[in-house]
C-alpha cells in the first residue's frame, strides 16, 4: 500500500458527491413537476451546466478511482484486486455508454429513475472495495459521556450560529416585526429545539450502545449499528424535505430516499475507514494504537480521529460556512429546501467536529443519573415550551433562523380529519396526464368571425412582476414612467389575481379562460384553448415569443410568426430583444388583425437577482434594488414598444394588456421566489388594459371589483362583440358588461386559487380583502386580511371548515369537468 | 455506564438491572420521538356559521354575521340594502359609510349612498357619490343616471 489514505479519502468524497448529485439529477428528471419546472426550461443554469459536464465528471471520478486502486490493479494477489479490476472495467463501459448516450437526453422517463438508482451503486461499490483493501481499525465501545457533552455543545453551537446572524438577516427581511423580546423568545425556543434534537441523536447512540452491549456483540458491530439511525434519519429527511417539496411522491420517492441515504452512509463509512488509517504507510500499524470508540469512528470523516486541533478549527469555521450557505441559498431556494438541507448538514458536521474535539472520558465513570437526567431535563424544557407555546415568536424568528423553520415545520402534525383533507388535496395535485380526458371548451359556439373589425391584441405577461413595483399600484414607485403613462389612458384593475402561483398553470389558465386540470403539462389543450379559437376564428396573425409553456399549445400554423426562434425554453426571454424583433416582423399593412404575445423573464428571480444594479441607479429603500432596476429596464422597453405602436398608428385601435402570471416574494417573512406560496405578493398581479375608444364606450367595467387572469380571454370575446357564455365558477367571465349591468356578484363570490407545483390551495373572498390558504406542503393554514397592508388573522375553526369545504368542492368540480378520478 | 458492578447484585436484580440498562435509552428515545410532533397548528374541524355563502337571509342573521365579521363591506352593503327597504335610511347610510371606510373605491356602495342622499334631497352629495362610483365603474349607466338625476334635481332646485 503506497497510497496516502487522506488523498484516497479526498477522491472518495469527490466521486461520492458527484454520484449523489448525478442520482439526484436523475430523480429530478424522473419527477414530472421537477422536470418541467426546473430542467426542461433550463431555469437553473447550475443544473444545466452540471448535466452537460456530467459525462466528463464521470470519467474524472473513474480516473481518480483507478489511480487510488493502482496498487491493487498492479499487484498480483493483492486484497481486493478482482473487485478493483471489476470496478474499473465496468466503469469504463459505463463511461463509454455516457459518451454514446449523453445524460442531457435523459428526459422525463422511467429510465431516469433507474439511472438515478444505478448512479448510487458506484459509491457503495467503491466503499465495499475500500473496506476490503484497508484494514479495520480497532474499535472500542461508544463513549456515552463524551457523546452527551458533544450533543450539548453542538446544540449550543447550532443555536448560537443562526442566532448570531439573525440581526443581520432581520435587516433584509420584510414584513417581520421582531422586537428584542420576540427575538429573545425565538432564540430561547431555538435553543430548546436544538437541545431536543441533539438529545434525541444522543439517545439513539445510547440505544445502539445499550442494545449491542445487552446482546453481547463486539464494538465493531456497535459501530455498524450506528448507521441504522444514520440511514433512517437521512432517508426520512430526504423523503419529507426534498421529495415532498418537489412533488416526488409514492413508492418511487421512498425507494430513492432510502437509496440516497444508503449511498450517503456508504460514502461516510468509506471515508471513516480511510480517515482512521495511519497518515502514511510508515506510521505505526493501526492495531497497536489505542482503539477508536464507535462514535469517534463514525465522526472520523469530518475531523479524523487523531487531531483535536483540526476538529476545534473546523468547529470555528463551520458556523461561518453555515450562515454563508443560508445567504447564498435564500434568494434562489425552493420552499426552503436548500436551506433546510444545509441545516441538517451543519448539524451533522458540527456534532462530528465537537465529538472529535472533546477528550475521551476513559477512566471517568458515567452515572445513569447523569446520562438520563440531562435528556429528561431537556424533555421537560421542551414540554414547557410546548405548553407556553410562543407561536408568534417562533413563527417570526423562523423567518430569520432556518434551523427553527426546519424544526417548526417538522414538528407539525395533522389530526386525522386534517390528514384526510390533505390527502385528498394531494390526490388532486399534479395528476397524471393520462388520467385526464378534457372536453372541448367554448365560450361561443358556433364561433363565426366577429361582426366588426377586430382590434389588434397585444398580450404581455411579464413573468414574476409584482404589482407594487409599478407606479399605477404604488405611488412610491418612481421608476416606471412608461407604464404610468400607459396606465393613464388605460383601465387599471385594482384587485386582479392570478389563479395559480406558478407559470406552468397560470399561463394555460389565461389561454383557456378558466381553471385547468392540475397537471404539469396540459394535454389535449387545443380543444379547450379558447383564446386560440378566438384568434383563429378572426384570422389573427400571431406574433409570439415561444416559451416552455406555450410551445405545448400547438400554436403554429400559417398565421404564426415566432419572435424568438430557437428560444423555446425559459432561458430567458428578454422583452427588449422582443421589441426589436417585433419592429422587424410586424407588418406595416393592416390587412389582417395581429395578436402579439410575450412572456418575458426580465424580472424572473433567476435572472434579475443575478444582475447588478448600474452605479448610476438608486431606488427607494422599500424596493429590492435589483428587481427595481429590472423593472425600470423593462419599463423603458415597454415605452419603446408602445411608442412604436403609436408611430405605426396601431396603438389607438389596439387592445393592449400588461399583466404578470404571478408575483414573487422578495424577502417577506424571509421568503424568496414563489415556490408553493399563495401569499398576496405572489397572487395579486398587475392588470392594465388599454381598450380602443370605440369599444370602451360600449361597456361598463368595475375596476374595484376582484377579477382574475382567467377573465382576460372571455373579456376579449366581449370586446370583439361576442356574447361569451357564463361557463360556471371554473371559468372566467368578462370584465366588460352591458352599461346597465351589475358586477356586485364579483365582490361577493369566494374564488379558488392554487399553487402550480404542490397541494397548496387558497380562497380569496370579500372582494379580495381576505385570503385563506391550506398549505399541505408545510402542513399549515393561514388567513390574511388584505384591507390595508397584509395582516395575519387567527384561523378559527369555522374559517377552517368553510374554506376547506370550498376548496374540496372546487377540486371535485374540476375533476368532474376534466373527467379524472376525484 | 453502570455505577454499580452487576456481579455484586443478586441474580434477579442483576437481570432486571441489565434489562433496564439496555432498555431505558430506547424508551427515552421513543418518548422524544413521539412527543416531538405537535398538532397545535391545525386543531379543529367544526361546522361553519350561518354567515357562509348565501346572503339571502333575514336581517337578524345579517346583523349577527356582521357582529362576527365586522369588516365585511359586502355584508354591510347587503344589510344596508335591507335597512333601506325597511325604511331605515339612517341605518342604511351608516352602514354604507362604514362599508366605504373599509373599501373606499366600492362603486356599488357609492351609488347606493348616492341614491339614498338624492332621495333625501342632497343633490350635491349624491352627485359626488355618483362621480366616485363612475370613477371605478367607467360607463356604468346606473352611475351616469344618478349623476344626471342629481344634476336635474340641483337645476330644478327641489
Amino acid at each position: 500500500m503506497t497510497t496516502r489514505p487522506a488523498a484516497v479519502a479526498a477522491a472518495r468524497v469527490f466521486s461520492g458527491l458527484f454520484f449523489l448529485a448525478l442520482s439526484a439529477y436523475c430523480f429530478l428528471a424522473y419527477t414530472p413537476f421537477a422536470y418541467d419546472a426546473f430542467i426542461k426550461p433550463g431555469v437553473s443554469h447550475a443544473l444545466w451546466f452540471f448535466i452537460v459536464i456530467a459525462g466528463a465528471l464521470f470519467w474524472v471520478a473513474l480516473l481518480l478511482a483507478t489511480l487510488t486502486l493502482l496498487p491493487q490493479l498492479r499487484t498480483r494477489g493483492a486484497r481486493g484486486r478482482l473487485a478493483a479490476w471489476t470496478y474499473v472495467t465496468t466503469g469504463a463501459v459505463a463511461g463509454g455508454a455516457i459518451v454514446r448516450w449523453p445524460l442531457t437526453d435523459i428526459g422525463n422517463t422511467p429510465a431516469a429513475f433507474w439511472l438515478g438508482m444505478a448512479a448510487l451503486v458506484w459509491p457503495v461499490w467503491i466503499a465495499v472495495i475500500d473496506h476490503r483493501i484497508w484494514p479495520a481499525p480497532t474499535v472500542g465501545r461508544a463513549d456515552s459521556r463524551r457523546a452527551l457533552v458533544a450533543s450539548l455543545v453542538s446544540a449550543v453551537i447550532a443555536c448560537t450560529t443562526y442566532a448570531a446572524a439573525s440581526p443581520l438577516r432581520l435587516a433584509r427581511v420584510f414584513g417581520i416585526d421582531a422586537p428584542p423580546q420576540i427575538l429573545l423568545t425565538g432564540i430561547g425556543a431555538s435553543l430548546v429545539f436544538d437541545l431536543y434534537v441533539f438529545m434525541a441523536w444522543y439517545l439513539a447512540i445510547l440505544t445502539v450502545d445499550a442494545v449491542t452491549a445487552f446482546i453481547g456483540v463486539s464494538a465493531s458491530v456497535e459501530y455498524w449499528s450506528l448507521f441504522v439511525p444514520f440511514v433512517t434519519a437521512a432517508a426520512v429527511a430526504i423523503d419529507v424535505i426534498v421529495c415532498l417539496s418537489l412533488g416526488f411522491l409514492g413508492p418511487a420517492s421512498v425507494a430513492s430516499s432510502i437509496a440516497l441515504a444508503v449511498a450517503t452512509a456508504a460514502i461516510w463509512a468509506d471515508v471513516a475507514r480511510l480517515r482512521s488509517q495511519p497518515a502514511t504507510p510508515a506510521a505505526a500499524p493501526v492495531d497497536v494504537r489505542a482503539p477508536i470508540d464507535a462514535v469517534g469512528l463514525l465522526c472520523a470523516p469530518v475531523a479524523g480521529v487523531r487531531s483535536r486541533r483540526a476538529a476545534i478549527a473546523l468547529s470555528v469555521v463551520l458556523p461561518l460556512a453555515a450562515n454563508l450557505c443560508i445567504s447564498v441559498f435564500q434568494e434562489l431556494d425552493w420552499s426552503f429546501l436548500m436551506q433546510k438541507l444545509s441545516v441538517l448538514t451543519f448539524w451533522s458536521l458540527t456534532f462530528a467536529c465537537v465529538y472529535a474535539a472533546l477528550p475521551t472520558s476513559s477512566g471517568r465513570r458515567s452515572s445513569r443519573a447523569m446520562l438520563a437526567g440531562i435528556p429528561i431535563a431537556v424533555f421537560i424544557a421542551y414540554q414547557l415550551l410546548v405548553w407556553i407555546n410562543p407561536e408568534q415568536a417562533i413563527d417570526r424568528y423562523a423567518a430569520l433562523d432556518a434551523s427553527v423553520r426546519l424544526l417548526r415545520d417538522a414538528r407539525t402534525v395533522q389530526s386525522a380529519e386534517t390528514a384526510k383533507v390533505y390527502a385528498y388535496l394531494r390526490s388532486q395535485t399534479l395528476v397524471l396526464p393520462a388520467a385526464v380526458q378534457p372536453p372541448a371548451v367554448d365560450f361561443v359556439q358556433p364561433l363565426a368571425p366577429a361582426s366588426g373589425p377586430p382590434p389588434d391584441i397585444y398580450l404581455l405577461i411579464i413573468d414574476s412582476l409584482r404589482r407594487d413595483y409599478l407606479s399605477p399600484y404604488n405611488p412610491r414607485v418612481n421608476f416606471t414612467p412608461s407604464i404610468a403613462k400607459f396606465a393613464a389612458d388605460s383601465l387599471v384593475f385594482d384587485r386582479a389575481w392570478t389563479r395559480y402561483s406558478g407559470t406552468l398553470l397560470s399561463v394555460p389558465s389565461v389561454w383557456a379562460g378558466g381553471l385547468v386540470p392540475h397537471i404539469v403539462r396540459q394535454t389535449q389543450f387545443r380543444p379547450r384553448n379558447t383564446l386560440l379559437k378566438l384568434l383563429e376564428a378572426n384570422d389573427y396573425r400571431r406574433l409570439m415569443d415561444m416559451d416552455s409553456v406555450v410551445e405545448t399549445f400547438d400554436l403554429t400554423g400559417d398565421r404564426f410568426v415566432q419572435l424568438n426562434p430557437g428560444h423555446e425554453g425559459w432561458g430567458p426571454t428578454d422583452f427588449c430583444t422582443t421589441v426589436v424583433a417585433t419592429k422587424r416582423l410586424l407588418p406595416s399593412g393592416r390587412t389582417q388583425p395581429t395578436f402579439f404575445y410575450s412572456l418575458p423573464q426580465n424580472i424572473h428571480p433567476t435572472v434579475v437577482l443575478n444582475n447588478r444594479v448600474p452605479a448610476d441607479e438608486t431606488y427607494p429603500p422599500a424596493f429590492e434594488p435589483r428587481v427595481a432596476s429590472g423593472v425600470h429596464r423593462i419599463d423603458a422597453c415597454i415605452g419603446e414598444f408602445l411608442d412604436f405602436l403609436k408611430r405605426e398608428q396601431r396603438y389607438d385601435d389596439s387592445v393592449i394588456i400588461i399583466t404578470s402570471d404571478h408575483g414573487d416574494l422578495l424577502g417577506e417573512e424571509g421568503r424568496w421566489g414563489h415556490a408553493f406560496w399563495l401569499y398576496p405578493d405572489v397572487m395579486r398581479v398587475p392588470l392594465i388594459m388599454h381598450v380602443p375608444a370605440r369599444l370602451r364606450n360600449t361597456f361598463r367595467v368595475d375596476l374595484d371589483a376582484q377579477v382574475f387572469l382567467t377573465d382576460v380571454t372571455p373579456s376579449l370575446y366581449t370586446l370583439l362583440g361576442y356574447d361569451a357564455r357564463d361557463l360556471g365558477p371554473l371559468f372566467g367571465r368578462s370584465f366588460f358588461g352591458p352599461r346597465d349591468g351589475d358586477s356586485s356578484w364579483r365582490r361577493r363570490r369566494m374564488s379558488f386559487l392554487g399553487s402550480s407545483y404542490g397541494a397548496v390551495y387558497g380562497v380569496v373572498s370579500e372582494n379580495g380583502r381576505r385570503l385563506y390558504v391550506v398549505d399541505t406542503v408545510d402542513a399549515t393554514e393561514y388567513a390574511l386580511d388584505l384591507t390595508a397592508a397584509p395582516r395575519h388573522l387567527a384561523v378559527t375553526p369555522a374559517m377552517m371548515f368553510l374554506n376547506r369545504r370550498f376548496i374540496v368542492d372546487q377540486l371535485r368540480a374540476i375533476a368532474a369537468f376534466y373527467r379524472y378520478p376525484s | 455506564m453502570n455505577s454499580v458492578a452487576p456481579e455484586r447484585l443478586p441474580p434477579v436484580t442483576a437481570a432486571v438491572r441489565r434489562w433496564i440498562d439496555a432498555g431505558w435509552p430506547f424508551a427515552l428515545l421513543l418518548l422524544f420521538i413521539v412527543s416531538f410532533r405537535s398538532t397545535t397548528r391545525d386543531a379543529a374541524t367544526a361546522s361553519g356559521t350561518a354567515c357562509e355563502g348565501s346572503r339571502s337571509v333575514d336581517v337578524a342573521t345579517l346583523e349577527r354575521c356582521l357582529a362576527l365579521e365586522p369588516d365585511d363591506a359586502e355584508l354591510m352593503t347587503d344589510l344596508g340594502d335591507r335597512y333601506r327597504t325597511a325604511g331605515n335610511d339612517a341605518g342604511a347610510e351608516a352602514l354604507y359609510r362604514r362599508a366605504l371606510a373599509v373599501d373606499a373605491r366600492n362603486g356599488d356602495v357609492h351609488r347606493r349612498l348616492g341614491e339614498l342622499l338624492l332621495a333625501r334631497g342632497d343633490a350635491a352629495a349624491a352627485r359626488a357619490e355618483g362621480e366616485a362610483a363612475l370613477a371605478t365603474q367607467p360607463n356604468s349607466l346606473a352611475d351616469a343616471e344618478l349623476i344626471q338625476r342629481a344634476d336635474d334635481r340641483a337645476r330644478s332646485g327641489r
